[in-house]
């Protein structure tokens, strides 16, 4: 029916149809467009927040590190497990060639 | 013709005019949509365009975050991180009663405190401000209106009171107020950002990738101290503050040839994570801020400007007097009397009476320019906030009371920094070095110069001191400070605080500076006690912390760090408020 119409139409009433028809598919694409960047807004706001708790969490990770490594949480520990500094005189310099240079302590001589 | 087009159109159903009327309703319609486009997008482009942005757009506002404060190899001393507060908005809060009952418990706070903060009538007031993790769970779960939480940066001090007046610390807005933290904050705060967003009717915001790049941290400052070094040496300050009963210790530990301070310790200290609850003298970094009288640890320092001028040598003999002179109305006396003394023994000693001789040879203008050539009197140049000059008086030659006096460390004063990297040009080789907070390896930052500067004394006085001073700790007044494998150069002091003008006769301050190894030093360290109660001299009070400190020192950083240095020999890289009484031993 619609057919025998059109074929039975003018010219004009056929432009105004394509051009309805260009206008309609034209308005489905920007809809679409926006919606789905609306969408990806949406996602790319969830990745930014989801990234923003993650460098949260790296934060509280690196202050509790930095806790952790503490002299004064070590030491007791290091004791505990039997370690200890160094007395006096258990240090003993070197020279770059790898000898000890006791005798510039106490005067003596080489 | 016309007949037959005619008839096929009626029995297509279209009325002749009938196309047509649809066609101009259409083309009027295409018409006004096309002149409304027209008007939108031309003519109220711009208001429609500025009305859009204001009810879409917004700016959300991103605080940098301030940059970490690491020591020489690489520990944490000061990091930031986002936490939670606790926020309220009264007017919203239907129940302040029974809502300060619920936030009690994960607050930690007591219900009525929470009341009462909720009932002062502003429109907005914390509850409580960088609360834990789990406490900001338990109140998001607690789904109170009018209660909510709101992120703000912290900053932290892992290592608690570790260095505390040497790093200080920075306000709630990430200001820094006192120590390294405000020295640089500059560099730490970095530059805060606006993001440009934006949002849906339901005012949720949308971030776009162009505005995606934040604000910008700051550049994290290395500080030359070791952390390890700083607590051992704030360990054997605690425990010689028990042992004597003394107010208070400061040590300061510089590396010669750089000028980094390794180690600048105060005892007792304060946490800055709690500044706002701790007693506030203790901020201060005495090292750089107390100027006091050094007593005997400024002889030295007359005796090798003497030696430099070539008006004394080193085995040129005085007399003691037997511990008593007088100059003028005033008498100088020793802690124990001498005869006869070289100027070596004069040093190893401490003889006041030897020192004031030697010192009239020397002339009090030329004492005077050489111990501002030293550095006293002037300000060390290391940045850190408020550190002051000291004071060194201009003498004129017959001032021969006030020159013997400031020959033995009277009429001066020091901050232990000025005294320290003093000693250091006897074992820079006469040269004098910056004290620096920064590390020399810095990362990309800029870091500090590690030229050596001016020369005071040749390089042969120097080597002379560096000696004399070797006495003082093998067979002098600084024996408690020898270490049995180590060559240790050094000098006591103890002198009498002035209280109210007078010199105190029960307040001293013990102190000991000096050098190790004394062969291609490594570390000056300078130990300095208030007020020792009991036993309160330099070489039993200070002396044996220098020991302990000395040798952790040169086992933990003894030449693990740096290539040897060029000077010959290739060696062993290992690693207050004073007045001075005559006749005190120093």
């Amino acid at each position: 029916m619609l057919n025998s119409r059109l074929r039975h139409s003018g010219p004009w009433f056929q432009v105004l149809l394509a051009l309805a028809l260009g206008v309609i598919a034209a308005s489905g694409g920007l809809v679409y467009v926006r919606t789905r960047l609306t969408s990806l807004r949406y996602e790319l706001g969830r990745r930014v927040a989801q990234e923003h708790a993650l460098s949260l969490e790296v934060e509280r990770l690196r202050v509790e590190a930095a806790a952790l490594a503490a002299p004064e949480r070590v030491e007791p520990r290091a004791r505990a497990i039997g370690l200890a500094y160094p007395r006096p005189e258990q240090v003993v310099a070197l020279g770059a060639d790898g000898h000890t240079l006791s005798h510039v302590a106490a005067g003596k001589k080489p | 013709m016309k007949r037959a087009r005619r008839a096929r159109r009626r029995r297509a159903g279209l009325r002749p005019g009938r196309i047509d009327a649809i066609a101009v309703v259409a083309l009027l319609g295409f018409a006004a949509l096309f002149a409304r486009a027209i008007q939108l997008q031309t003519l109220d482009a711009d208001w429609l365009s500025d009305r859009a942005g204001r009810q879409a757009s917004t700016t959300v506002e991103f605080e940098a975050l301030r940059a970490d404060l690491q020591d020489r190899r690489g520990n944490m001393l000061a990091v930031s991180a986002t936490v939670d507060s606790v926020a309220a908005w009264p007017k919203r809060v239907s129940d302040h009663r029974a809502a300060a009952r619920a936030l009690a418990l994960p607050l930690n706070l007591p219900a009525r405190e929470l009341e009462r903060r909720l009932a002062r009538g502003s429109s907005f007031v914390w509850l409580q401000r960088w609360v834990s993790p789990d406490a900001a769970a338990r109140v998001t779960r607690l789904g109170l209106d009018g209660v909510q939480l709101m992120p703000e940066r912290r900053r932290f001090y892992p290592n608690g009171d570790l260095a505390g007046a040497l790093v200080g610390f920075a306000d709630r807005d990430g200001r820094g107020l006192s120590g390294v933290e405000l020295a640089y904050d500059r560099e730490l705060r970095g530059v805060s950002a606006e993001l440009s967003a934006r949002r849906d009717a339901h005012g949720n915001v949308l971030p776009t990738v162009a505005s995606a790049p934040a604000a910008r941290t700051g550049r994290p400052v290395r500080l030359a101290i070791d952390v390890r070094l700083q607590h051992f040496a704030e360990s054997a300050l605690a425990e010689s503050l028990r042992r004597t009963g003394a107010r208070h210790a400061t040590l300061v530990a510089l590396d010669p040839t750089t000028g980094e301070i390794l180690a600048l310790a105060e005892a007792p200290g304060f946490d800055p994570n709690r500044f706002w609850l701790e007693d506030k003298s203790l901020y201060r970094a005495r090292a750089f801020v107390d100027a006091f009288e050094p007593g005997s640890t400024l002889k030295p320092f007359s005796v090798s400007l003497a030696l430099d001028a070539g008006v004394v040598r080193a085995d040129d003999v005085f007399d003691c007097e037997n511990g008593s002179f007088r100059i003028g109305r005033r008498v100088i006396r020793d802690f124990h009397p001498h005869g006869l003394l070289t100027v070596s023994d004069v040093v190893r000693v401490s003889s006041n009476i030897g020192a004031a001789k030697i010192s009239e040879r020397l002339g009090a203008h030329r004492l005077v320019d050489g111990l501002r050539r030293f550095g006293f009197g002037d300000v060390p140049g290391s940045g850190f906030p408020g550190e002051i000059a000291g004071s060194v008086r201009d003498l004129r030659e017959r001032q021969a009371v006030e020159r013997a006096n400031l020959s033995f460390g009277q009429g001066i004063t020091v901050t232990p920094v000025q005294l320290v990297t003093a000693m250091a040009v006897f074992a820079n080789g006469g040269r004098r070095v910056t004290p620096h907070l920064l590390a020399v390896a810095q990362g990309d930052g800029e870091a500090p110069s590690t030229e050596l500067g001016a020369r005071v004394i040749s390089e042969q006085t120097a080597r002379v001191m560096l000696g004399m001073l070797r006495a003082v700790v093998e067979n002098g007044t600084g024996t408690a400070a020898a270490l049995p494998n180590v060559a240790v150069a050094g000098k006591t002091g103890t002198a009498q605080k002035v209280k109210e003008g007078t010199y105190s006769q029960k307040d001293y301050i013990a102190s000991f500076v000096g050098i190790a190894p004394a062969v291609n030093p490594r570390f000056v360290i300078g130990v300095f006690v208030d007020e020792p109660q009991g036993l309160h001299t330099g070489g039993i009070v200070a002396a044996p912390v220098f020991r302990e400190v000395a040798a952790y020192a040169l086992d933990q950083l003894g030449g693990r760090e740096r290539e040897p240095t060029e000077r010959p020999p290739a060696a062993p890289r290992v690693e207050t408020r004073i007045a001075h009484r005559e006749g005190d031993e120093g």
